[in-house]
């Protein structure tokens, strides 16, 4: 939450800014001399009870220091003395209320004070703190370095959230003996199934060219052609594998009734039946787009999906299901598909069709024994049979450094062969002590944390940990092998190879990683999880299965959003107007697009005249999952859109309201009759409240136009807390805080644009900086963020520019 | 560390986040107070139990009643009613149990009857939670008594492991809704309380031994790494210091308890034993699996205990069978919808009356062993158990059978028969079961403890 620094002057936006907007942001220079200004109306107002003569509540002000900074003692008291003063509690009755300019002159300075004392407390001296890799890093880390994909995180306690609301914050994620004895469990789950003794299993076969079961739980039958409630069901009674990789083949025939029209949507899942349930997770889900016969292959990892157990199911054996989920909850009525109503077989005019000839199982599949990810680590070798030490040791120079993302000493090694020459006697194999030894290494910090040594002073990071910081910064996984060479031989450092490798990593599937970390901390897409909607109002939620289905596509739009400007290197400014929304079939059906086929999410062009406004959409604040999140679940919520507007695109959050305000909706029955405009009126009649609201209702009411569920609306529907419905003329006119007035989405975005462009990109900057280095920026960083955004700006705020540019800033390359 | 005694030698089993090591199924475990050990606790400790059978019972109520007699709820009310066929064994222990009606879990009232087995101890919808559960009710005292004793808690089944969703063959769930798998092999049983243990045993051995000095030496480097570090890197490295000594003061003390002898038993005790006794076997194979509950408490070995006697599995189950075995016609579940036929009434009686039989003679063995050596007071008076099923007819999920017993000394009152409506749900049943024993007093969906049923 930095502003201007001390090297710039205010960017031309901030000028004439409203008073609300400078409470939070001119901390810096703004804040009213307190001996000049500040002291007197204390004096005046509160010394006398708060004095020389008397401490009431043992309060003294005159002496309190105003060292917010230093004293943390006085710093509490001053947040105490700025609560009073906003709840209008102090001065009390009788003294007589402060009067506007009292207030505004003690407020102005208590803001800005208390805000630069807490965040100085927090201060780590502009330096990336040592940090933990958190579950989403760890979980693809060991399954890099170990060639085993497990959910190894799934019982983790949840990682800690910074203030600016990152997962992969140093100060946040903590460390403590629950998280330690979780990472030495999963090693050595890992290691276990890593490193092998046995023989290698019996590999089991299957062919299937009929379901085995015809009656399944919830009304689904077995059989070849593919409906609504009929599925290719195959039942594994005994052969099947409890561990390793399996393959499932199938060659299947699809009919589509013309040409982009709807297309079947396969579905595979494996899992088991407990009796009148199935207990199920997915393998694969493909849009099979052309017609004719298909071959399919998928595989996948046994361990994680449902497994019976043997010997006590009614129903015993591994469970594959195939489905066309095309319509599965008869929700894709538009386009030229009819007869949705019907149950059983989809067979309906205008239904694509799939049927599945035939299906084999395969597992566990290995192309040799002991498998790749074994001999990967241990490998062949001369030592093997003759010098078990010896060959610990070599295992265990080849295994640090790929570990440790660093090169090792032979120190180091020479630690870890010593273990296992302690261990092995107390072993009855081999293997069994090398696994212990391996995962020493999987608990140490040089694997748990990215280790950056440093002492007080800044320097450059050298290669590899340059290469571990870009690797979790684009990937949220370990370096490969590629930047490992790079490193290796100093590469790296040359910028036109950083940037290179940028390009390539960005292109890379892996990036997908950093763009679902990214958007979902930048734009918190969490918070529409957070929110129930009221299916009462909002038919479509209604039911269970569509609801979870229709949800997953709404968190899943910013995600490819944020992909296809990245991947095509777009401007940032489709981030607040695009000309074009990422769509799939569940979502363009929500939002009323026609003709989107199939589950995959594709681009689709935004009219650019259209007749339905439903249809006017583009940028991340027409999307549902900000709309919702946003949200009561029964009604908009101006407030925490125009604070999420405020806070995470443009990186300048209000001040947290005062203990004790009321919500708005909860307030007199009397008042949730009144449309919302007036309903902030009324709530922001105390001064207090006004100051802020100022700052920030017009973001939020110029939104009215959008639900809670993300529709386009022209009129407002509102449930009283009779849960009676009471209907409300739409009123999207809103006053900014810069006095400006705008009217409706459209005109908020061109705005926003206009008038707050820099602002944003600046935000931008800001956000994804953080989330690079892993860290909360401070006022040090001020200069680099000046320069970023520039460089940003000149680069026409294209996103893969900004990302190179980051990576090749000073303050990403150094500790 | 919450240490479960339970079957991991033929179960995926998972770990559990207070535990370290491997520790979750396993037979070794933790730290300190061991009542073998020289220090000696001041009060007898407190103990908890729980015992489920499935498909409900035989139900004779109202007008239409065909045989009151065979009525599992007795007559009357309060402290003034009188058991009927189906009870008749625990009248010795009348003043020992309260008989509760009315009770059940409102968030499962709904789910398919035969559904409802799983939540018994969680009171968690499942159906509507993608068959995942939550914590169980004896797991949050276990925790809370986490290596005050050899094992955090005995799970134990007729069918063993965790069977499937909605088929459990366990009543305990750990701290992330995990079945824990239950034991059922009495001399598997036997050999973990008071033998030398099994393969899985070793193994543990071997890792916490292994794992105290990968920790020290860890520590080491850390420490060298640390030299090289800023202020603000040092500050937040600390914490993984101070990490790696809490797990390693964990270890040290789990180690501990290798070195503390197992448990002895008496000749009396080993006597009542029938280790070979299997499920074929009804009546010797419940008693010997009571008879373990009962030498877990009083060895210390445990605090709380399960004990599941058949499973809502059907007919392909151990459980299932019992019926058979015992000349009452029918496997559980056919034997269970007879509660309203002329023919099935009398069979389901008697089944209700075997079991009581049986829950009677272990409530014997309780009452007739001291808390502690010397003490006055019973095993019995320092135990909550709770005794029931989960169905009142088959497929009905209201009005659970139950009875409460044990636990005089610690706070309960007993008997007498309280009839409750909906609107409590059974929760607050184990609400004052762990406030009685100390842990917490709420759990799930609870609304309160239950007066009535204290002194």
């Amino acid at each position: 939450m930095f502003r201007w620094g001390i090297q710039s002057k205010p960017p031309a936006f901030m000028r004439g800014f409203l008073f609300s907007l400078m409470i939070l942001t001119a901390w810096l220079s703004a804040a009213p001399d307190f001996a000049k200004v500040v002291r007197p109306v204390l004096e005046r107002r509160c010394f006398s009870c708060h004095g020389p003569k008397e401490q009431k509540g043992k309060l003294r002000l005159d002496t309190l220091s105003t060292d917010l900074v230093q004293d943390a003692r006085a710093a509490e008291m001053w947040q105490e003395v700025r609560t009073v003063i906003n709840l209008g509690e102090m001065p009390p009755k009788e003294e007589g209320a402060l009067k506007e300019a009292e207030r505004r002159v003690l407020l102005d300075w208590l803001n800005p004070t208390i805000a630069q004392a807490a965040k100085q407390a927090q201060s780590k001296g502009g330096r990336v703190v040592v940090r933990r890799l958190n579950q989403r890093e760890y979980q693809n880390t060991m399954r890099d370095l170990l060639g085993v994909d497990l959910e190894y995180t799934r019982d983790f306690p949840p990682d800690g959230i910074s203030a600016d609301g990152m997962r992969n914050n140093g100060s946040a994620l903590q460390m403590n003996a629950i998280q330690l004895e979780y990472y030495l469990a999963a090693a050595r789950k890992a290691l276990d199934k890593m490193i092998i003794t046995e023989p290698a299993p019996p590999v089991f076969k299957h062919r299937f060219e009929k379901s085995t079961d015809n009656k399944f739980p919830q009304g689904i039958s077995g059989g070849n052609e593919l409906g609504r409630k009929k599925e290719f069901i195959v039942r594994i009674r005994k052969d099947y594998p409890e561990q390793g990789r399996f393959r499932i083949r199938m060659g299947v025939q699809v009919e589509l009734p013309e040409a982009k029209g709807p297309v079947p949507q396969l579905h595979v899942r494996v899992g088991y039946r407990p009796d009148t349930l199935v207990d199920m997770a997915t393998l694969a889900q493909r849009d099979l787009t052309k017609a004719g016969k298909h071959e399919l292959e998928f595989t996948g990892r046994i361990e994680n999906f449902p497994l019976p157990v043997r010997g006590q199911g009614k129903y015993p054996g591994l469970v594959v299901m195939v489905a066309n989920e095309y319509d599965r909850f008869g929700q894709l009525k538009s386009g030229s598909a009819k007869g949705g109503k019907q149950k059983g077989n989809q067979e309906g005019e205008g239904y694509p069709k799939l049927r599945v000839d035939w299906l084999e199982f395969e597992g566990p599949v290995f192309e040799q024994w002991p498998p790749a990810e074994h001999r990967r680590i241990l490998f062949e070798s001369d030592k093997r049979e003759s010098d078990e030490a010896g060959y610990a040791r070599e295992v265990m120079a080849s295994f640090l450094p790929r570990a440790w993302r660093r090169p090792v000493t032979d120190a180091e090694v020479d630690r870890f062969a010593g273990f296992y020459r302690k261990l092995r006697p107390n072993f009855p194999t081999f293997e069994d002590a090398l696994r212990e030894v391996l995962v020493m290494a999987l608990v140490s910090p040089d694997f748990l944390y990215l280790m950056e040594p440093a002492n007080d002073k800044v320097r450059p990071l050298n290669a590899h940990e340059l290469a571990a910081r870009l690797s979790y910064f684009l990937w949220s996984s370990m370096p490969d092998a590629t930047l490992r060479q790079l490193a290796d031989s100093g590469e790296l450092l040359q910028p036109k190879v950083l940037a290179a490798q940028v390009d390539r990593m960005v292109g890379h599937p892996k990036s997908q990683q950093f763009v679902e970390a990214f958007v979902a901390q930048w734009l918190d897409v969490d918070a529409m999880d957070r929110v129930e909607i009221d299916a009462a109002v909002y038919k479509t939620f209604g039911n269970a299965a569509q609801q979870e289905r229709l949800r997953a596509a709404i968190r899943q739009e910013p995600v490819e959003f944020f992909s296809e400007i990245l991947r095509r290197d777009l401007s940032a400014r489709n981030f607040v107007q695009s000309e074009f929304v990422m769509l799939n079939d569940v979502l363009a059906n929500h939002y009323q697009f026609p003709d989107v086929q199939g589950g995959a999410f594709r681009r689709v062009p935004v009219p650019a005249q259209s007749e339905n406004p439903q249809l006017r959409r583009g940028g991340l604040l027409t999307q549902a999952a900000f709309l919702m999140g946003a949200s009561t679940g029964i009604d908009s919520h101006p407030i925490k859109r125009a604070v999420y507007v405020r806070e995470r695109l443009l990186d300048d959050p209000p001040a947290p309201p005062p203990p004790n305000v009321p919500d708005l909706e909860t307030a007199d029955p009397k008042i949730a009759l009144l449309p919302i405009r007036e309903q902030l009126k009324h709530h922001s009649k105390d001064p207090a409240c006004a100051d802020c609201h100022r700052g920030i209702d017009g973001w939020g009411l110029a939104m009215e136009e959008y639900d809670a569920v993300g529709l386009w609306r022209d009129k407002i529907t509102r449930r009283l807390p009779s849960r009676k419905t009471t209907t409300l003329e739409l009123d999207a006119l809103a006053q900014m805080p810069d006095g400006r007035e705008v009217e409706g989405m459209a005109a908020l975005k061109a705005y926003l644009l206009e008038a707050r462009g820099d602002q944003f990109a600046r935000a931008l900057v800001v956000k994804l900086l953080t989330y690079g280095l892993g860290r909360s920026l401070e006022f040090s960083d001020e200069p680099h963020v000046d320069a970023l955004t520039k460089q940003f700006k000149k680069d026409n705020l294209r996103m893969r520019a900004l990302v190179r540019t980051i990576v090749a800033s000073e303050v990403f390359r150094t500790k | 560390m919450s240490q479960v005694m339970s079957n991991i030698s033929t179960q995926s089993w998972r770990l559990d986040r207070r535990t370290f090591l491997r520790g979750a199924g396993a037979a070794l475990a933790l730290p300190a107070l061991n009542c073998m050990a020289a220090a000696k606790p001041v009060a007898a400790p407190r103990r908890l139990a729980a015992v489920y059978f499935p498909f409900g019972v035989s139900i004779q109520m109202g007008d239409k009643a065909k045989r009151p007699e065979w009525n599992w709820f007795p007559q009357g009310e309060g402290r003034d009613f009188k058991f009927t066929e189906n009870l008749k064994p625990l009248e010795a222990h009348r003043e020992h149990l309260s008989v509760l009606g009315g009770l059940s879990h409102p968030k499962v009232r709904r789910i398919g009857g035969h559904d409802s087995g799983d939540t018994f101890l969680t009171g968690h919808n499942i159906r509507a939670n993608h068959l995942r559960n939550r914590q169980s009710m004896d797991q949050v005292a276990a925790a809370k008594f986490a290596g005050q004793t050899r094992f955090d808690s005995l799970v134990m089944s007729t069918d063993g492991g965790v069977g499937e969703p909605t088929r459990s063959s366990t009543l305990s769930y750990n701290e992330h809704g995990r079945p824990i798998p239950a034991l059922n092999q009495p001399q598997q049983i036997f050999d973990r309380l008071f033998g030398a243990g099994d393969a899985d045993t070793a193994r543990q051995a071997r890792r916490l031994k292994s794992g105290g000095s990968l920790l020290d030496l860890v520590l080491e480097d850390a420490a060298r790494v640390r030299r090289n570090l800023g202020k603000y890197d040092q500050q937040k490295f600390d914490e993984y210091l101070d990490s790696v000594r809490q797990v390693e003061r964990r270890v040290e003390r789990a180690q501990k308890w290798m070195h503390i002898p197992k448990p002895g038993l008496t000749d009396a005790d080993r006597e009542r034993l029938e280790l070979e006794s299997d499920s074929k076997v009804p009546r010797e194979y419940v008693a010997t699996m009571y008879e373990l509950m009962h030498l877990a408490f009083l060895t210390d070995s445990t605090r709380v205990a399960t004990y599941q006697i058949a499973s809502m599995g059907d007919a392909t189950t151990l459980g299932g069978k019992f019926p058979q075995l015992l000349g009452l016609g029918k496997h559980l579940h056919g034997l269970c919808h007879g509660w309203n036929r002329d023919d099935g009434i009398e069979p389901l009686g008697k089944w209700d009356q075997f079991l009581a039989d049986q829950f009677a003679t272990f409530l014997d063995r309780m009452r007739n062993t001291p808390a502690m050596p010397e003490s006055e007071a019973s095993l019995l008076d320092h135990t909550t158990i709770i005794y029931g099923c989960s169905n009142s007819t088959t497929h009905n999920n209201k009005n659970y059978p139950l009875v409460l017993a044990g636990g005089r000394e610690i706070g309960f009152q007993h008997g007498q028969y309280v009839k409750y409506g909906e609107d409590t749900p059974f929760a607050n049943v184990f609400a004052t079961m762990l406030q009685q024993t100390g842990v917490t007093d709420r759990f799930a969906d609870s609304t309160g403890v239950l007066p009535e049923l204290l002194g």
